[in-house]
């Protein structure tokens, strides 16, 4: 139960992983703006003050980083096998639509599009001597004249 | 130390935006420790926390505001 109260915490209240990604999210924010202060900052001082706080910041978002990973609450393409199964468990980490059941990303609707979208003739200048990608797609233009060029690109 | 009227207004306001931001983590950083239920989180935010508070002063050092020297929660 305790494990629960991590993931569905009471009524406005933040999960903990929420709470964790919103300090990221701050320290983030924070990194850019030290960042553009570095770059502004005309006195000495200034300037070094900044670059140490900066570098804090990172030492201290790694550390976030580090937790949040150590607790599974934080994929990265690295170790989703790892996590994945723990992360499609059932467990709600935070809000937002639950993943597909099947877990896998289906490519087939993308496909679909790029093969219906073929009006645009979409890589007709790539292939044309039968070698891909052996010259590049502008290479005859200037012998094939303006009039010919401009029907390849007939929307 | 450069005394306050030796910054530029851009340097100022930078410094100024920073120890804001700066204490708004320390004050969230207070909240989610109290609300967390991880003993390990918690030790976690109050090392964030003592980093901030740090920050935070070094910056009004640059400002010139006084330094808190007592750790205590601080808003704004």
């Amino acid at each position: 139960m305790a494990n629960r109260e991590k993931f569905a915490p009471q009524r406005n209240r933040l999960s903990d992983r929420d709470m964790l990604l919103d300090l990221l999210a701050t320290e983030k924010y924070m990194s850019h703006l030290y960042d553009h202060a570095i770059m502004e900052a005309s006195t000495e001082a200034v300037r070094d003050t900044f670059v140490a706080l900066q570098q804090d910041e990172h030492t201290t978002a790694q550390m976030l980083f580090d937790f949040m990973q150590r607790q599974g609450w934080y994929t990265t393409g690295a170790n989703r096998q790892k996590f994945g199964r723990r992360l499609q468990g059932g467990q709600r980490l935070s809000g937002g639509p639950q993943p597909p059941a099947s877990g896998a990303w289906q490519p087939r609707a993308d496909s679909r599009y790029a093969a219906a979208s073929g009006t645009r003739r979409l890589g007709q200048n790539l292939g044309g001597d039968g070698r891909p990608g052996r010259q590049p797609a502008w290479a005859d233009q200037g012998q094939r004249g303006r009039s010919d060029n401009r029907q390849g690109w007939d929307y | 130390m450069p005394h306050a009227g030796s910054l530029a207004p851009k340097e100022r306001a930078y410094l100024q935006d920073a120890l804001q931001m700066e204490n708004l983590c320390i004050a969230k950083c207070g909240v989610y420790a109290d609300q967390c239920q991880d003993q390990a989180m918690k030790s976690l935010l109050s090392d964030v926390a003592r980093s901030k508070r740090y920050h935070a002063n070094q910056l009004k050092r640059l400002i010139g505001q006084p330094a808190d020297a007592a750790p205590g929660r601080q808003y704004q």
